[in-house]
This record gives structure tokens, C-alpha cells and sequence, in this order.
């Protein structure tokens, strides 16, 4: 398997979890490496895509200087989670409002650990 | 003896399955005595746990299989998953494991179920033994609510969202046939304790969302069953014991009035529950809706916990919600018999939760070296409350046994442990069991 | 879409990304900050056009072109073995003679070459920045540029590198200083060196490809001593050889965008500048989903909720 093959795997895992729209994986200037999304497309998700994509770079940064490892947004009908993979890479995970945060930041965190190896 | 333990993640089941008998099963040299399989409760289809047992029996040889869904599985080395599988698999002379047992409709006939496990441990006059069983999870009986129907509705459809763990059991398993969880693995227990069962271990089987839960038993995928089995040793010893998150106990508190079918608790200190609740995590009715309105998991961070006979306190979870004047809370339905019922409140911090799991691993191995593998049954709610630091509590487990040591960890619906002969039901707390060797008695060293 | 004739790049990857190669006699950009390997792509360039017969003009405003053939030594790109003198092939520009040499000289040359009836060029304007100095105006360099591309592009490829201004790590491409010959070029292909180590620290991106559906990821770039760069396109492969790529639903996808972009309704476009983002980010999704995506971009409720 190559090494995009098996990242794209893990980002499709994550999105088999209940109420997991979108999983990304964006370097931290907002170049989307790798990305995976729910069959259902609304126009509220496209936005909050979007919005991902233009703030990834402010918030890699914020990441970087206070050393967070998880950072979590609520914005229009989502929530959205972003996790540290390496230096240069965050794995955000895209969800409706009602998902269970607890169980999805374990699986986050494993993914991000996975895909790191990959790295 | 070998033993081996390995997690594995995959989406599909059929994938996860295949992994984990390439990387674990065939850890074992020849035919296993005897696997613990858990699965993650995603892969929902009954069909699909069934052909995955099915595999896993056809490729290691054996059906001494028992298992169930956990929300969360993890084993020693790897970080706990929650789409996924975790097995541990024996083979060796040192530990008899019997063959599985299982029992179905124990949520109809709790006593009868405890029959078998009574005579699966009978039937082995080894040294050490223990009993090991899984069970359903939550389910709440027939007239559970029967005092709160003309509000049914309108809470049901409140609580979906705001509760997602305790409102979605109300939501859907409302009036379903059933007996309430808290009461028969209660009832199993007092049983046990009865027949002279000294030690058990035992967790119930949960989807958070309420909806089927799964127990295995050989190729078998029963949905309201028990299974168990019984070790036993003549060589080795076995440490079991629980503890949960004491390190904040803030007030005491007397539940006044409370509905004897259910553990909704309507009054406390003679106030509406709801109020009293407030008062004592000291919180403005507003600040708590919205630091808690989209958090179900975070009103589990409060914890009443009782006094019984056995223990000083045996903690249950008490959520507080906007529209309803009482609490909802996880206390056995038989705990509710006086009036006046003193309680102690605990609040649970993420910290203080991991603290508890190196505590009941320490005190697990009080008395053995040379540990050999380790069992642990650790609540789904202090999975929820820990997220994605849950794989720190995993290493302070590792840290207490040993870096070799190998150890399950299933985050259950419900804990159970019977403690030479004391029998402790609760929630939100960690049970386990070692097995190692006793350590020599220096007293009997003549010199 | 018609087929365009196309040239090799050199550079390992990017004739994948680029279908191909880069279109004969188009105007092909490199942008990148320093040091993110620009003329490292222009060597491998010539490289490649000498292993081809091709003829080559290698127009250097920076370098000495001792400095650069040693550079490309040190890679690897053995441009020395081919081409004996390479003072031939590199001409070095000296920055007071700019004015002069692209109002005047360059397109002498170009209309000479022209009437030699050379091969085809490969021509190389490293770096263009320098000239974007001389004409500081946006309109000044539009028409300058215009005119030089004009008789360059009768006579070969160019491949042009530009510097990029942007701090570290920012990737606003559309910047002042570059906006012009990125306007101008056919191609842009956008590179870029993080700093932070790790697989997509150095990367390629396709910004622009006028005439080629081009793959819009952003893929890893590494330096690799004999071919100068080369770009990991182990993705974009699979692709190729699934038949999904070439699903006719994709391709009909691809042909409403872009009906979609080049409607006058504002809103239409930039539903169609969405779609093709996501697109290209999801080369690998299926056609079926595609499909899917367009209806809902498509959908007169969203339309509306866009003309807000």
C-alpha cells in the first residue's frame, strides 16, 4: 500500500464513525494533503469546508506557538477538531454538533499517530 | 504459557477481524486454549459480529470464545480504539480456563444465570478461582417510568440531544420489555455471594447509543445473555479489586424521595433533586446548561455515591437536566428502600481518573510476582470524561504491572466485582484481576 | 478538449501531473521563495531539452553561467557532458543592460532565431524577477511582457522562474509582485520549502494549466542527485491506471464546471470555482459522488444562499 493509500484509509475510518462528516489532512499554509467526505454533501458543510481550508494556517500557527495538540471549533451546525499529526501536517476531523467528542478525539488522536508514521 | 494481547482499528469489521487474527491470534504457537474477544459496537449488524466470530473460530481451532461489544477496547502497548477489536489469547497449563458458559434471557432470570456461573466454579476444586461473565447493558423495565408518563413524550424528544447517553436510553429503550440493568447484575452478585462464590469478575456489554448490545460465546452472538467462564490455578494466584475516582469528595446529602423502579431520584434534602443537585456542584442553573447543554458525557463528572454494608462508598452517576425537577441517577433499585438515604458527592476529574486506575492496578498486584497477564473492566463514562488522553490511564496500568506484562482493558456499561465474597456493583470505576505468582511467606522460612 | 502537443519537463512527476508534459510553445512559470529549488527545475529543464536535440536559450539575470553549471554538477545533471560549451547555452544579463535587452536585443534575437529556422527552443528566463524590478508598474510590466512572450513562444517553451515575496511558510500567490506574468504564463506551477522537515515540507503544487486538466494536489518534492527534483506523484498513479479517472461521468463533471466558469452570472462562477477546488482535492472520488456534488452546487436554494 502506498504511503497516500494508507493515509487516505485512515481518514476514511474516521469518518465511519456516527455523526463524522469530513476528515482532512492539511499541511499547516492550508494545502489540503489528503481528504475524505461523507456521501451526504450540504451546502452548510461545503461553508464550514471552506472556512477549514482558509483557517487551518492561523490556527496551525496558534498550535505551534502554545503547543496545543487539539484544538476544537463549534460552528454553524458542526464541530470541528483539529489534531497535531507532525510538524508541518493536522489532521481535522469535521463533525455534526451532536457527535460524542470524547470518542472521537481517542480515534483522532490514533489516526494522527498512524499517519504520522506514514510521514 | 503463552499469552498474547493486541488491538487493531479498521472501519470494516471484516478487515479488523483479519488483522487482529494475523497479528495476534497467530502470536500463539498451535491451538489457543481460550480467547477474549471485544469488539467496537460500530459495526452494528448482528451478521457481522457473527461471521467475525465464525472466522476467528475457524482460524485459531478453538471455540472457547467469549467476548462482547465495549464502546471502547484496548490492550497493553496500544492505544484503546473505538472502531476496532481487542483480543487476549491463552494457551498454557499454568491457568485452566473452562469452557464458555452461557445463559440467555438473564435480563428475565438474573438468579438463574448466577446458577451457572455457581456451577462452572464449583466444578473445579483448584487452588486459586475466579469467575469471569459478561452481560447486557442498560436496559430499563417495563414500568420504569410508569410515574412519569404524562411528561413521556416531551422528554424523550428533549433529551435526545441534550443527554446523549442517559436521554437516548430513555429516548428508545422507554417501556421496552426488560428488566432494569442496575437491578439484575445486582441480583447476580447477592446470588453469587449466597452460593459461596468468592470472587468474580464481571462488565456489561454497551452501545452508548442504547440500541443492541452483543455477547459471544464460541461462534455464538446472543443479545440478552450471559457469558462466562471460570480460572482457576494451582500455581498461580489471583488478585481482583476495584476502586473509582475519590479524590474530590466535596458534601454529604440525604435522598429524600425517589421512585423505587427506576433510580430517579425526585427530591434531595427534601428539595426538588434538580435544585439540590445545583446547589451542591455549586452552579447557576444557566452556567450549567450552557457549559453542559451539548456535553452529555460532562454531567457524568458528578458521581453520589452510597454507603452500603460492604464498602464506604459505592459510587452512580446522577445527571441533572433542565426540564426535569429530579435526577436522574444509576443507583440498583433494592439500594432504594429507606427514606432517608445518606449519599456522598464526588466530582471526577481526568486526573483523579487516572490516579484510580494506577491505584487499582497497584493494589492488584499486592502479594504475586511474576505477573502474567491482567484483566481490567473500566467504565465507558470515564472514557468519555478522559477522551483522548484515555491511553495515559492504559500506561499508569502498565507502569503498576510491568512493561511486559499483557492486559485488556473493556470499557463496559456497568462493573462488577465480587470480592471475597463482597460484591461491588458500580459505575464510573475500574475492576480487575491479576494473575502472578504468590509471593513466598517469609514467616514460614525457617532459618 | 484538443490535444495540445506537449514537451517533457525533465523534472520526474510534474509530465504526470501535467498530462503529459508542458504544452510546445506555451509560457511556463516556476514560483517559489528562495532557495525552494527554482533553478534546480530550470537545469533539469535544459537537461532534458539536450537529451531531446532541442535548442537551447538559457537567458540568466542573476547567476554567472559557471555558477550555474557547477550547481547543476553538484546535482547531478550532467548538462557539462552534452553540451561541451556551455557558454553557448547561458547567457548571462546584467542587471543595467535589462531595460535594453528585453526592449531591444531579445526580440532581435528571437526574430533572428526565427529566420535560422531553429528547432525547437527551449528558452529559460531565470529569474524573471529582476525584470519585474526594471517595470515596476503592473502596466508597464503587462506590456513588456506581452511583447517578449509573443516572440519567445514562436520560437519555443519558455519556462520563466519567479521569486516569490512571501514570508515563510504563506502561500498568497496572487501577491503584487508576481501577479502579472502569472496572469501572462499558461503555467504555474508553484513550489515551496516549509522548513520543518517531514514528507510534504518541500512541495509542487499546479496553480494554473491552460489546456490541461491538471492534478490539483499538492505533492512531495524531494531533490535527487542525477535528475536535479523529482516530484511523488505514487498518488496521482493509481489514479491514472483506475478507470474512475476517465469515467465519462468525471469528465462530463469537468465540462459542466467549466461551461459553469465561463458563464457571465457572477454567482454561477464562483459555485464553479467551489466545485472545482473540492474537485481537485478529491480527484478520487467517484464519478457518482461528483455528480452529486455539482447537483447540490447546482441547487437554486444554494444559489440563492450565495446571491446573499
Amino acid at each position: 500500500m502506498s504511503y497516500i493509500q494508507g493515509i487516505s484509509s485512515e481518514l476514511e475510518d474516521l469518518i465511519f464513525l456516527e455523526d463524522v462528516e469530513a476528515s482532512m489532512l492539511f499541511r499547516i499554509d492550508g494545502n489540503v494533503v489528503e481528504s475524505c467526505f461523507n456521501k451526504k454533501y450540504s451546502q452548510e458543510l461545503l461553508r464550514t469546508v471552506q472556512w477549514c481550508k482558509a483557517n487551518v494556517e492561523k490556527v496551525s500557527l496558534e498550535m505551534r506557538s502554545n503547543n496545543l495538540n487539539k484544538v476544537t471549533y463549534e460552528l454553524n451546525e458542526f464541530c470541528v477538531l483539529f489534531f497535531v499529526v507532525n510538524s508541518i501536517t493536522i489532521l481535522t476531523a469535521l463533525a455534526n454538533q451532536n457527535v460524542n467528542l470524547s470518542l472521537l478525539s481517542i480515534e483522532a488522536k490514533r489516526k494522527s499517530q498512524i499517519i504520522a508514521n506514514y510521514l | 504459557m503463552q499469552i498474547t494481547a493486541g488491538t487493531t482499528s479498521h472501519r470494516s469489521i471484516n478487515q479488523a477481524t483479519k488483522t487482529i487474527i494475523k497479528d495476534v491470534i497467530d502470536n500463539i504457537n498451535g491451538t489457543p486454549d481460550f480467547l477474549l474477544v471485544a469488539f467496537t459496537p460500530n459495526y452494528q449488524s448482528k451478521e457481522d459480529y457473527e461471521y467475525a466470530l465464525a472466522k476467528i473460530c475457524e482460524e485459531s481451532g478453538t471455540k472457547n470464545v467469549i467476548g462482547g461489544i465495549f464502546p471502547g477496547v484496548a490492550t497493553s502497548n496500544e492505544l484503546p480504539t473505538t472502531q476496532g477489536c481487542s483480543v487476549m489469547g491463552f494457551k498454557g497449563d499454568e491457568v485452566q480456563i473452562q469452557p464458555p458458559f452461557d445463559y440467555t434471557n438473564v435480563r428475565i432470570n438474573p438468579k438463574k444465570g448466577a446458577q451457572e456461573i455457581k456451577n462452572a466454579y464449583k466444578a473445579t476444586d483448584k487452588l486459586s478461582k475466579l469467575g469471569f461473565f459478561l452481560t447486557p447493558g442498560p436496559f430499563y423495565q417495563t414500568d420504569a417510568f410508569e410515574q412519569l408518563k404524562v411528561l413521556d413524550t416531551f422528554f424523550a424528544k428533549k433529551f435526545k440531544k441534550m443527554f446523549n447517553l442517559i436521554g437516548r436510553i430513555i429516548n428508545k429503550n422507554m417501556g421496552k420489555n426488560g428488566y432494569g440493568s442496575t437491578l439484575f447484575a445486582d441480583t447476580i452478585l447477592k446470588t453469587l455471594v449466597e452460593d459461596g462464590v468468592k470472587n468474580a469478575l464481571g462488565g456489561a456489554t454497551i452501545d452508548l447509543d442504547m440500541e443492541k448490545c452483543y455477547q459471544f460465546s464460541g461462534e455464538n452472538v446472543f443479545q440478552n445473555a450471559l457469558v462466562g467462564t471460570i480460572f482457576s490455578s494451582d500455581k498461580l494466584s489471583f488478585n481482583n479489586n476495584w476502586t473509582f475516582d475519590k479524590s474530590q469528595h466535596s458534601r454529604n446529602f440525604f435522598l429524600t424521595e425517589f421512585l423505587k423502579s427506576s433510580g430517579y431520584v425526585q427530591k434531595i434534602n427534601k428539595k426538588p433533586a434538580n435544585e439540590a443537585f445545583l446547589e451542591l456542584i455549586d452552579i447557576s442553573r444557566d452556567l450549567y446548561d450552557e457549559a453542559f447543554g451539548k456535553l452529555s458525557y460532562a454531567s457524568l463528572l458528578y458521581l453520589s455515591a452510597l454507603e452500603n454494608e460492604y464498602e464506604d462508598y459505592v459510587p452512580f452517576v446522577s445527571v441533572c437536566h433542565p426540564i426535569l425537577d429530579g435526577v436522574i441517577a444509576t443507583v440498583p433499585e433494592k439500594s432504594l428502600c429507606n427514606d432517608n438515604i445518606k449519599a456522598d458527592f464526588f466530582t471526577q476529574s481526568g486526573t483523579g481518573i487516572q490516579k484510580s486506575a494506577f491505584e487499582c492496578a497497584n493494589n492488584l498486584i499486592q502479594g504475586l510476582t511474576d505477573l502474567r497477564f491482567g484483566i481490567f473492566i473500566n467504565c465507558s463514562n470515564r472514557l468519555l470524561i478522559a477522551g483522548d488522553k484515555i491511553d495515559k490511564e492504559n500506561k499508569l496500568i502498565e507502569q503498576a504491572l510491568g512493561e511486559d506484562v499483557p492486559f485488556i482493558t473493556l470499557y463496559s456499561g456497568g462493573e462488577f466485582s465480587l470480592i471475597n465474597q463482597k460484591p461491588i456493583y458500580s459505575a464510573v470505576s475500574i475492576h480487575g484481576f491479576v494473575a502472578g505468582e504468590p509471593t513466598v511467606n517469609t514467616k514460614n522460612v525457617v532459618f | 478538449m484538443t490535444r495540445a502537443e506537449r514537451i517533457s519537463s525533465g523534472i520526474e512527476g510534474l509530465d504526470v501531473l501535467l498530462q503529459g508534459g508542458l504544452i510546445k510553445n506555451s509560457i511556463n512559470s516556476i514560483v517559489g521563495s528562495s532557495g525552494t529549488g527554482k533553478t534546480t527545475f530550470a537545469l533539469a529543464y535544459v537537461y532534458q531539452g539536450l537529451l531531446e536535440g532541442d535548442h537551447i536559450l538559457y537567458l540568466s539575470f542573476e547567476e554567472s553561467p559557471s555558477k550555474l553549471m557547477s550547481e547543476a554538477e553538484s546535482l547531478g545533471i550532467k548538462i557539462k557532458e552534452i553540451a561541451k560549451n556551455y557558454n553557448d547555452l547561458i547567457h548571462l544579463v546584467e542587471s543595467e543592460k535589462i531595460v535594453e535587452f528585453m526592449t531591444n536585443i531579445l526580440p532581435a534575437l528571437a526574430q533572428k532565431l526565427k529566420y535560422k529556422n531553429v528547432k525547437h527552443t527551449r528558452i529559460i528566463l531565470d529569474p524573471l524577477t529582476p525584470i519585474l524590478w526594471e517595470f515596476p508598474s503592473e502596466k508597464d510590466q503587462r506590456k513588456v511582457l506581452t511583447k517578449i512572450y509573443h516572440h519567445l513562444s514562436s520560437l519555443g517553451t519558455v519556462l520563466q522562474t519567479i521569486e516569490e515575496p512571501n514570508a515563510f511558510g504563506q502561500t498568497d500567490i496572487g501577491a503584487v509582485e508576481t501577479r502579472v506574468p502569472i496572469y501572462l504564463s499558461d503555467s504555474v506551477i508553484h513550489i515551496q520549502n516549509l522548513g520543518l522537515g517531514g514528507k510534504y515540507n518541500r512541495t509542487c503544487k499546479i496553480v494554473k494549466s491552460r489546456r490541461t486538466a491538471h492534478h490539483e494536489g499538492i505533492y512531495p518534492l524531494e531533490f535527487a542527485f542525477g535528475q536535479g527534483i523529482s516530484i511523488d506523484t505514487s498518488s496521482v498513479a493509481e489514479i491514472i491506471i483506475d478507470s474512475k479517472t476517465n469515467d465519462v461521468r468525471y469528465l462530463e463533471l469537468k465540462k459542466k464546471i467549466k461551461e459553469m466558469s465561463k458563464d457571465k452570472d457572477p454567482k454561477k462562477q464562483i459555485i464553479a470555482q467551489i466545485a472545482n477546488n473540492l474537485l481537485g482535492e478529491r480527484e478520487k472520488r467517484e464519478g457518482k459522488e461528483n455528480i452529486e456534488l455539482v447537483n447540490v452546487l447546482t441547487d437554486p436554494q444554494i444559489l440563492q444562499e450565495v446571491k446573499k
